[in-house]
This record gives structure tokens, sequence and C-alpha cells, in this order.
């Protein structure tokens, strides 16, 4: 009997291995054996072991999840497709269960056959964990899992896009299943929260079940091969164009030095040398042609961000301390499949030197893996207590020695200073009016000072096209013929040049390329004969100088984007500055990206569609007399958009501007939603000026990524939409504005912190104030009158409004929440203000509240509901109003709250349109 | 009769013996296991496939759509989506199609919108379906050109298809719009089964240069631009005499290349050499050469890389970069009646 017992439960246990595999490795294209029995002994083992020897101590942070046997087993049932099915599950939040939906992580079936699964989790909409609906519990799938949360842990110290990781400790209906990593998920809402605008963010995949079948799998060749993650809303769901021309213009770039301008522009080379200093720090090189590669394109600022994926430290980081022969290189990632940009990039002596900046910056300045080193160390004791009842890693992977891991981090930092710190290579050679330098490996030499015998020339050049002549571009350099010596401000790299044909595989013969370094030579010509004493330069990373050997070698000729770096001190003296004046007609879109000065008086006529974007800082000063105007050259037709575009327009002012009949436009993919925009910019002052009668897109003036801009003294009239948009901005100052006749809102919000002091905000279609998606903003001394909504809240937003009149609005204040990602309402607080002739005095929904102190409501007495808080100092007593605002100092009278509680209301402007504008329909009570 | 009773039950230990012989060495020996589950769909396909291509050869095509739909319910079986089995399939869908007449085509539409349905993105599949119904449902069947394009922009099947069906339905400008697009198109390209010396997939992608036959590793470019002479340079690791290049071009069908020029670079000197006084000789493309111009005029005919070889009757000593200036565009695919 006991032996028909046994042999059933064999025969029981061989059909479930053969199913087993069968999902594992013959259902789709992963086709790795495994050995089943032998994996499913030894985790019964190790759990029965387990069993006996937990003592139940706390390790790393717990999170604890209840999935019931049939979800768990629903979620296999048809693999792969059957794991992406969300199934109901209950996580211990607070003490209390929240019920949740669970499905499994990740396409490779390591993620869901054994018994360790990597997890998705997904709350409800009104139920979330702050700013987060879903998050990824993730088995770290390699044996030094160390390797791959630090790597995530290090890209947020470098202020890297990638998702925020934490490892924690998971049990699944109270057992545990050991150590996880715990992390976001890049979609619309990871956007928001790293403060990026709602755009096209991209995944790019061609590995298992995400492969598209018989077309070519490199995902920089074909946008089909990539999906979409979140949505720029603005566009077509299945458009691809942005993507589209951001592949093209790669292409374009590597023939057309003048289109790898234009693609620096968008592929921000500071933005991608960090991602690529962040890659060489950990040996993460998980991006590459066929998979984990995950894009934002963002028409606001124009930059298209790269976002860390699955990180994960390679062998070459663990081994370097062991073994340096392995050769890491600084230029290339040993993946074998590194894509194109990268490649591109790699060649071009503009992005190596920032790479090289980044590499020593975070190995010196702020050395991350030092950071991240005290890091684990701090958390090895809890790392112990969770890894002891891990039964995975005991069993899947070799035992993880912590120690080894940080004095590898450690080892690495100083390892990467002294690569930047070695000697360059470089030589000397000459020629009658010529010599030539050399310089090969990866390290550049700058600053190069030349001694003769005797006088020195009267000037030096760099041949950059090696024809033997000076040409406009080449750089020239005259000597002060005080000394025998020319210093020669520039930085030299050797070229890296693409190599493909040595891979091992046929067919990734031609498709695997990598960089190898060649020695270069640069040719400079003197005004006359000359005999050179010595030649030296620096290392610019170490600053340590040296005597250049004089020595024929062979060398090949810089490359189209090895161009010499001059220093910043020899640009700036360059005064390339534009000047506008009198009739200026633009007839096609215009980029200016020199430095433009705007003379008064000058009037701009702008063609029918037509753009102005600035890519540089603009100073527009005009006079009460002479004020500067933007208008149409074609009265009966709307312009597109006038353009501050990046950051080196910081610092632009503009005064005494009349601007209108613009709309907005899609110039180089950049999307310009209104009359005037300012885009990505900071530091910028718009005073006395005026802005009427734009038409079709949204708004007439649009902020967007702005820092620290100033409008005072400023008249908007007749906006066909909103007249001022403020998404993802702050320190935002609105001083003494009139906005009159807005078709939509005056003043609109999203993400931003804006302080609005002295404003007239009249007769606007739907809201005066409209407060989006978590903005922080402080209202003082305004007047909003016969707006259809006075002030409104939305979506985690709070406004605070004081000394300030609601007058004659349909709804005066409204609170409320439209969009589920922010999880919250709106809320207001209001302070010493008037309301009056409303409609309807508040609106606000259960997630949304409105406090009302000291505040005088006319006509409409105070409002029944249990979010509506008033209050009222008593007598002497005060209320306690703790007004607190990131700009609450610069409010211009100071108003100090806690002195009274008697002044109330609006109480006027310092200097004030309202008077002085005929034109303006307003209520006599406040015309002063 | 015992004696029966007693070999049947005997019969029937022994093969409950074996079979649980067989099933525990599977269980134990993973590799095995996997090399009998692969083996055995293997002779699977392997049959399917003679079956498929003895009805091709016969014709009967209503035979090979439900042929093909049972393995289809048999992939649906192991799993609803792609499964091992999907490739194989598809490969039988291929043999036959491409050895369809236009009415045998109809036959196997069942068979494409049922491939269609396990994965959406089958470049080939849509192309095929588009075909077959594009007398009967000429939206239905643009449709699915437009997807097969937005798929792999470069590949002219989806164009010449699409042409067609314009044509056949009188539509003339939408004959014209889809001439325009397969002119500019570059990006996408196939991924075929089989692959040979050089690029893995046909497209328009790059091209690369080999200086010297005994050396493994080629100059690459990855930036092929269409409609215009560009300069593309090459820099080799260091400095070596010129005899002659062999340009390995990741091209498409139908591509023209044009060849102006190339410089090359030594110390002290340019010296420019134009295209026609090499020798060429090439792999599969054909020399559209005149005498009006200099310019060296190929067409790519091979789907796979095309190899160009450039030889000159002397030596260029001391070369430090070269560029070549030279031009890629695409031929018409139908006559300027259509495309103009």
């Amino acid at each position: 009997m006991l032996a028909i017992v046994a042999f059933l439960f064999l025969i029981v246990s061989s059909v479930n291995t053969l199913e087993s595999d069968l999902k594992f490795a013959h259902k789709t294209d992963y086709k790795k054996s495994f050995n089943w029995l032998g994996y499913n002994i030894e985790v019964t083992i190790r759990k029965f072991v387990r069993s006996i020897v937990d003592d139940e101590s706390i390790g790393l942070p717990q999170i604890h999840l209840y999935i019931g046997e049939a979800s768990q087993q629903s979620l296999l049932t048809d693999v792969p497709y059957s794991t992406k099915n969300w199934v109901k599950a209950f996580m211990l939040n607070n003490g209390n269960l929240k019920e949740i939906k669970v499905n499994h992580k990740g396409d490779n079936p390591t993620n869901w056959m054994l018994y360790k699964k990597s997890w998705k989790i997904k709350t409800k909409k009104e139920e979330m964990f702050g700013l987060y609906r879903m998050f990824n519990l993730h088995s770290p799938q390699y044996k030094r899992f160390l390797g791959e949360y630090s790597s995530g842990n290090i890209a947020k110290r470098m202020e890297v896009l990638s998702p925020k990781v934490q490892l924690i400790e998971l049990f699944i209906n109270d057992e545990s299943y050991g150590i996880y990593i715990q992390s976001e998920i890049p979609n619309e809402k990871y956007l928001r929260r790293n403060n990026i605008m709602p755009v096209n963010l991209y995944k790019g995949e061609q590995a298992y079940s995400e492969r598209t079948l018989g077309l070519f799998y490199d995902l920089f060749n074909n946008t089909s091969l990539w999906s979409k993650k979140a949505i720029f809303n603005q566009k077509h769901e299945q458009d691809k164009s942005d993507l589209q021309n951001i592949l093209l213009l790669i292409r374009e770039a590597e023939t057309n030095a003048l289109a790898f301008e234009r693609l620096i522009e968008k592929v921000d080379i500071e933005i991608w040398s960090k991602f690529n200093a962040y890659e060489i720090l950990t040996q993460s090189f998980q991006s590459d042609y066929m998979h984990n590669q995950r894009i934002i394109i963002d028409p606001w600022s124009g930059f298209v961000h790269p976002i860390v994926q699955d990180p994960q430290m390679q062998e070459s980081f663990f081994l370097a301390r062991h073994d340096l022969s392995k050769g890491l290189s600084l230029e290339s990632d040993y993946t074998t499949r590194t894509h194109n940009l990268k490649l591109l990039l790699n060649r071009s002596s503009k992005y190596i030197d920032s790479k090289y900046q980044q590499l020593l910056y975070y190995t010196k300045e702020k050395p991350v893996l030092l950071e991240e080193a005290k890091h684990i160390k701090e958390l090895r004791e809890l790392i112990d207590v969770s890894y002891s009842r891990d039964i995975h890693h005991l069993t899947f992977h070799p035992p993880v020695d912590i120690s080894n891991f940080v004095e590898s981090l450690k080892f690495f930092n100083d390892y990467i200073t002294k690569r930047l710190h070695a000697t360059p290579n470089s030589l000397w050679t000459a020629q009658e009016k010529s010599f030539i330098i050399t310089i090969n490996g990866e390290i550049p030499i700058s600053d190069i000072v030349v001694t003769f015998e005797g006088a020195p020339p009267e000037w030096i050049a760099l041949d950059l096209n090696g024809n033997d002549f000076i040409d406009a571009e080449d750089i020239k350099v005259s000597s002060d013929k005080a000394s025998n010596s020319i210093t020669i401000p520039v930085r030299l790299y050797a070229n890296r040049i693409m190599i493909s044909g040595e891979s091992h595989l046929r067919d990734r013969n031609m498709v695997q390329k990598d960089l190898q370094l060649a020695n270069t030579g640069f040719k400079f010509i003197s005004s006359n004969n000359i005999q050179i004493q010595s030649v030296s330069a620096g290392n610019p990373f170490s600053g340590n100088r040296l005597t250049l050997r004089k020595r024929k070698s062979d060398y090949v000729l810089p490359s189209m984007l090895n161009v010499p770096l001059i220093n910043n001190k020899i640009e700036s003296t360059v005064n390339n500055e534009i000047r506008f004046s009198g009739i200026v007609n633009i007839l096609k879109d215009e980029h200016i990206r020199s430095p433009v000065s705007i003379l008064p008086g000058t009037v701009i006529n702008l063609d029918a569609g037509t753009s102005l974007i600035f890519h540089n800082k603009v100073t527009a000063e005009g006079t009460p007399q002479s004020p500067i105007r933007i208008r149409r050259k074609d009265s009966g037709r709307a312009w597109g958009t006038f353009a501050l575009q990046g950051m080196k327009t910081n610092g632009s002012v503009f005064s005494h501007i009349n601007m209108s009949g613009g709309s907005g436009s899609e110039v180089n993919g950049i999307f310009y939603t209104s009359m005037f925009s300012l885009h990505n910019t900071r530091d910028i002052t718009i005073s006395e000026s005026r802005f009427n009668n734009n038409e079709t897109y949204d708004d007439m003036l649009h902020i967007v990524y702005g820092d620290d801009i100033t409008l005072s003294n400023v008249f908007f009239r007749n906006s066909a939409f909103d007249a001022i948009d403020i998404d993802m901005s702050k320190n935002i100052f609105l001083k003494n504005l009139n906005i009159v006749n807005s078709l939509n809102d005056a003043i609109d919000l999203m993400e931003s912190e804006v302080l609005i002091d002295q404003v007239f905000l009249y007769k606007s279609g739907d809201k005066g104030i409209s407060a989006g998606e978590n903005s922080n903003v402080l209202v003082h001394n305004s007047l909003l009158h016969s707006n259809n909504i006075g002030l409104a809240s939305k979506d985690g937003s709070n406004v605070q409004m004081l000394y300030s009149n609601l007058d004659s609005n349909g709804v005066q204040i409204s609170a409320y929440k439209k969009n589920w990602q922010y999880g919250d309402g709106g809320h207001i607080r209001l302070y010493n203000s008037i309301i009056l002739h409303g409609e309807q005095n508040f609106n606000v929904d259960t997630d949304s509240n409105i406090v009302v102190m000291d505040t005088t409501m006319l006509d409409k007495p105070n409002q029944e509901n249990k979010n509506i808080t008033i209050f009222s100092s008593q007598g002497g007593e005060l209320l306690n109003k703790n007004i607190v605002h990131p700009l609450y100092d610069r409010i211009s009278t100071g108003g100090n709250l806690n002195s009274s509680n008697n002044i109330r209301g609006f109480q006027g402007f310092e200097k004030s349109f309202i008077n002085s504008d005929n034109n303006l329909d307003i209520p006599l009570s406040y015309k002063r | 009769m015992k004696l029966l009773i007693r070999a049947i039950k005997s019969l029937l230990f022994s093969s409950i013996l074996i079979s649980s012989l067989i099933l525990f060495v599977l269980t134990i020996n993973s590799d095995l296991r996997r090399d009998v589950f692969e083996r055995a769909i293997h002779v699977y396909q392997l049959h399917e496939e003679s079956v498929i291509r003895t009805l091709v050869q016969q014709q009967r095509y209503a035979e090979i759509s439900n042929r093909i739909i049972q393995n289809i319910n048999l992939s649906k079986k192991i799993s609803k989506g792609r499964t091992v089995f999907l490739e194989e399939i598809l490969h039988q869908a291929e043999f036959a199609a491409e050895r369809a007449r236009h009415g045998e085509l109809i036959a196997l539409k069942p068979v494409f919108i049922r491939l269609l349905e396990i994965d959406p993105n089958l470049y080939r599949v849509r192309i095929w379906l588009a075909e077959a119904i594009g007398d009967s449902d000429y939206q239905e069947a643009i449709s699915n050109i437009d997807k097969a394009i937005e798929l792999s922009e470069v590949d002219e099947q989806a164009y010449r298809v699409a042409i067609e069906i314009a044509e056949n339905n009188r539509d003339q400008q939408l004959a014209q719009f889809y001439c325009n697009k397969y002119v500019k198109a570059n990006l996408g390209g196939q991924s075929p089964k089989l692959f040979y010396v050089g690029y893995p997939g046909a497209g328009l992608r790059e091209f690369s240069v080999q200086f010297d036959e005994n050396e493994r590793q080629v100059y690459s470019i990855t930036g092929l631009k269409l409609g215009e002479y560009r300069n593309y340079e090459f820099i080799p690791k260091k400095t070596f005499d010129f005899e002659e290049l062999k340009l390995f071009l990741n091209v498409v069908p139908g591509t023209e290349i044009k060849i102006d020029s190339m410089s090359f670079f030594t110390e002290n000197s340019q010296r420019i050499i134009e295209a026609q006084n090499f020798i060429t000789t090439t792999k599969s493309a054909y020399d559209i050469s005149n005498n009006l111009n200099s310019d060296l005029v190929l067409v790519s005919m091979g789907s796979n890389t095309e190899v160009i070889n450039m030889r000159l009757d002397k030596i260029i000593e001391g070369i430090k970069k070269i560029t070549i200036n030279m031009m890629f565009s695409r031929l018409q695919i139908a006559s300027k009646s259509v495309c103009q």
C-alpha cells in the first residue's frame, strides 16, 4: 500500500514538473532547461529548516500581501499572458487591510515561474498611497542583488531619472518571501512626481513576448517597436511623430555637423552625459538597442530624457577590484548592444568632455559610490535579518558578501578618479610653418603652451580641416609679444572611431559596434617660420601639467564631431549680440541663438503663422513714449508665438511691450500653446506691458518649467482662452496685473508655486484663479470680480487668500477633486477678506475643504457644510492664521495678519491701470 | 484464458513501468526533457510543413486554410497568445500565400484573420490580408496596408500592394500618396530568418567600409541619408595605403546609389578621385551610370547586404581620412502615369 502511495506521489510530482517546464521553457521562445526537481526539493528543505530556526526578528521594512491560492494559480493558468491579469489581493497598511490588485511583473519566466515571484501592485483610484497608485515588488534576479538595488539608488543620488527604489522584505499570506526591491513604475504619474508635464513616455522592448516577429529589432531604427506608457494629450494617442523626428535627426547628425547641433538641443548633452556617467559608475548598461529603453520626449522643454530601467551592476564592476585586465572602458559599454545614439554622442568631444566632468563631479565633489557604500553599511544588520529568511537567495544564488560589495563601491570610486587623473598621451612634431600635436587615449590635453626659441610668431591657428589654409572656422590665437610663448586655450580629445565586424556571431557581425580610440593629430599653422623650444599641456581634470615629448607618430585626422573645445573665457568675450530696431518683418519661423537686444520703438511685424523663438537672452526694454510693439503683419491673420526657449534665455527682461494678434505654434517639435511663451527658463521680468487679442491656441502667456519669473504692471485683455497659464513652475510673482475679459480662466495654474499680489481679475468666462494639480498659491490684496468662478482650488492644491475681495462672481470659491491621479481635492484658506454679491459663496466636495477666518460675507451668510469651517476672532483674541508660503516675504505690504482682525478686504492698488484705462467697465466703488 | 489474462496483466504492468520510468527520467534529467520536447515539436512541424507543401503543389487552398487553422487551434490550446508554434505557422502561411494566385489568396483570409488576432503586429500577414480583400473590402485592405507601413515604413511590399489596390479601385490620388510616401521612407525593415554575410536585416540604415580584407573590422556609418549628396567620413584607426575598399550597404532592393567621388586626406594634401575612375564590381547591384556626368550610379537588387568593391590601379599612400561623396535614393515602384 505504501509503495502504491509512493508511486502515485512520484507520478504526480513528475507530471507537475513536466507541466512547470512546459510553462517555463516551451510556451514562448524562452528555452532554458531548468532542474525543477532539484529546485523544488531544495526549496522544500530550506522552508522546513527556516520554520525551525526563524526567530521572527524584524529586518528590512516589511510589506504584507494577502493573495488567495486560487488567485495565485489563476495568474499562471495561461502564461505568459495570464500573468498580466489583475487579481484581487489585500495589503496591510497601517494595521488595516487595504484591497488592492496584483499581477506579475516582467516577461522573463524567472519573474513568475519560481518560488519567489515579482509582483506589480495597483490600488483603487480613490485609495492611493499618496501620489502612488502602482509600484513593483521586484524579485532580484541576479546573484548580487545589492548591485540591483544600489544601481537604482545611485541613479537617484545623481538625480538621473529613474524609478525610486527601496529594499523591503515581502510577506505573502504571512510567509516571508525574502528580500525584494520596491520600485516605481514609469508612467504619467511618475512624470508628474518628477516635475515633468504629462508628455509622451516611450517604452522600447524587443525581448521575450514583446518582440515584434519578422522585423529588425533595432529600436533606434523603427518607431513601431516602441509603445507609449504616458501620453501627450495634445496629440493623437497613436502619433509617434516626435519619436520619428528624433530617430531621423540621430541619423542626420552622423553626417551633418549642423544637424548634430540641432540634435543636442533636444538630446541635451548634460542630461545624456550624466546618464552615461551613471552607467559607467555603476557598470549598469541595460538600456541597449533592443530592450530596457524608456525615454521621455517633452515638447515643452524640447528635451529627450532617458530613464533608468532594470538597473544592475555588471560583473565588470565587481571584478575590477580583483582584475583590472578586464579593461573597463569609459567610452563603450561592453553589452555588445550599444545603441546608435550613444555611439554617436560618444564620438563628440563636447559630449565626452561633459561626461568626464560628470564622472569627476560624482567621484570627487559628490562621491555617490562612497555615499552608497555608507548607506549599505548602515543597512547591513537589517539586510542580514531579512536575508536569513530568504530561501530563494540561498538556493538560486550564491551567498551575498556585503563587505565585499561595500569595498567594491569604494574601490570603483577611486578607480574612476585615477582614470581621469591619468597622464595624457600626447606628442608633438614640427614642420616649417606648422606643427602637429597628437593625442591618444581617453584623457584630453588642455591649455597648450607653445614656447619658442626667440620671438614668437604673430599668431598661431588651429587648422581644423587640415587644408593648410586659415578658414573662418579655424581657431586663431595671437601672441602678446611680451613673452616667447603662446597659450592656446583649447582642449583636444582623441578620435573615438566606430568599428564593427568583430562579433563572434555571424548575424551580429555588422550590428554589434564598438568605439575605439585612435591617435589623432591636430595641425597648427603659424604666421611665419618658427623654432619651437617646447610644448606643454595639462590634464584638465587633475590640473597637472606635462611637457610633451617631441616625436613623430602615426596619426589620423580629427573626425567631424571631434572638435577642439575652446575655453569658456574665450567664447564669452565674443560679442555676437543681435539688435532689433525700427521695423522688423518676420516672414518665416526664426530661431535666434545669439543674445538679442530690442530697442525702444521697435515694431516687430510677424507674418501669418510665423513664430520667433529666442534661444538666448533677450533684452527688450521700451519706454512709455516708445514701447516695443509686436503685432500682425497681416491684420487679418494671426502670427504664431513669441517664445523664450531654454536656459540660455535666463535673465531676459521685457518692459513696455505691446503684444497682440498672436496664437501659438508647433516649431521644431516643441509645442507652444500661447502668443507669448516662456519655456524652461528663469530669472525673467516682464513689466509695464500690454497683451491683447490672441486667438486659436490656449493661452495668451504660457510659462512652463519656469523659475523666478516676475510680472508687474501688466495688462491682459481679451484672451481667446486662458490669459496666463503657469505649469510646473516655481517662484512666480504676479504683481499688479489687470486681466480682463478672458474667455476662459484669468490665471490657470498646474503644479506651480505662485504669489499673486494686487491683481484685478475681471469678467473671466470661467475662473478668476484656477489652482490645479498640486499648486501652492498665495493671493494678497486682490479683487476678483464678475468671473464665472472667483477662486478655485483642485487636486491637492493649496490656496491662501488674504485681504481680498470676491465680488459678484457666479461661484465665489470652489474646491474640488478633478484629476484622480493626485488623490486629493482642493484646499482654500481665506483670511481677512470680503465676499459679496455672488450667486453662491462656496462649492466644495468631500475631498476638499475651505477654511474662512475673519472674513465678511455679505448677502449670503455662512453656508452649512462639514468641509467649510468659518472662524472669527472674538474681541481682542486673535486667531492663529499661521500663513506659510515660500513667497510670503515678497508680499508688497508685508501684511502682518496677526496684528489685527478688523482690517478686511481689498486694500487698493499701489499703482493701477484701473483708473487710467477709460475702456474698462468696472464698478464705480473700486475706482479709487 | 488465465494465460491470456496473465499476459495482459504483465503487458499492462510493463507498459506502466516503462511509462513511469520514462516519466521519471524526464523529471530528473532537465536537459534530456528539453531535448525531447523540442524534438517532438520539430518532428510535428516538419510533418505539417510537408503536408502544406503537398497541398500547395496540388493547389488545394481551402484545405491548406483548414490545415493551418487546425495548427492555430493547437497553438491556442498551449496558450492564447504567441507560442513556440507561431513562427512555424507563419512559415506555413508564407509558403502558401507567396505561391497563391489572387483568387486562391482569398481562401487563406480566415488564416490571416486568426493570425492577426494572435498578434496584430505581423507585417507580412497584414499585406497578404490586404491583397486578399483588396477587391471586396477596399477600406479594410487599405487599413491593413497602413498598419503594415506603420510597422515597417521602409519595405516596398506594402506600397506595391497599396498602389495596386488603389489603381484597381481607380483611386489615383491614393496611389500617388503611396508613391510619395515610399520614396521618402527609410525607417524600419524586416529581419529575415536566414542571415548572410553582412547585415542581418534589410533596411535603409547604414553602411560600412572595409579597407583591408584581411582584417575583420569595418568602419561603420549609421546615418544613411536619402535624397541628398553627403560626404560620408571614414577615419581609419591608423594611417594606411589605399588600394581598394569594400562597401557593405544595408539597403533595400531598388535603392539607387550615386557615388560622385572619393577624397583622400594625407598629411599635407587632399586628393579627390571621381568614382568613375575606380574599377568597380558589385555583389548584386547593376551599374546604370551614363556619360552625362561622372557619377557612378548603381541600383541594388538583392534584399541582403549589397557589397561594392572599388579599387584603383595605383596605391595612394599615407591615408589619414577618406570621405565618400554619395547619394542614396529610392527608385519608383510604379510608372510615372501612376506616381506623378
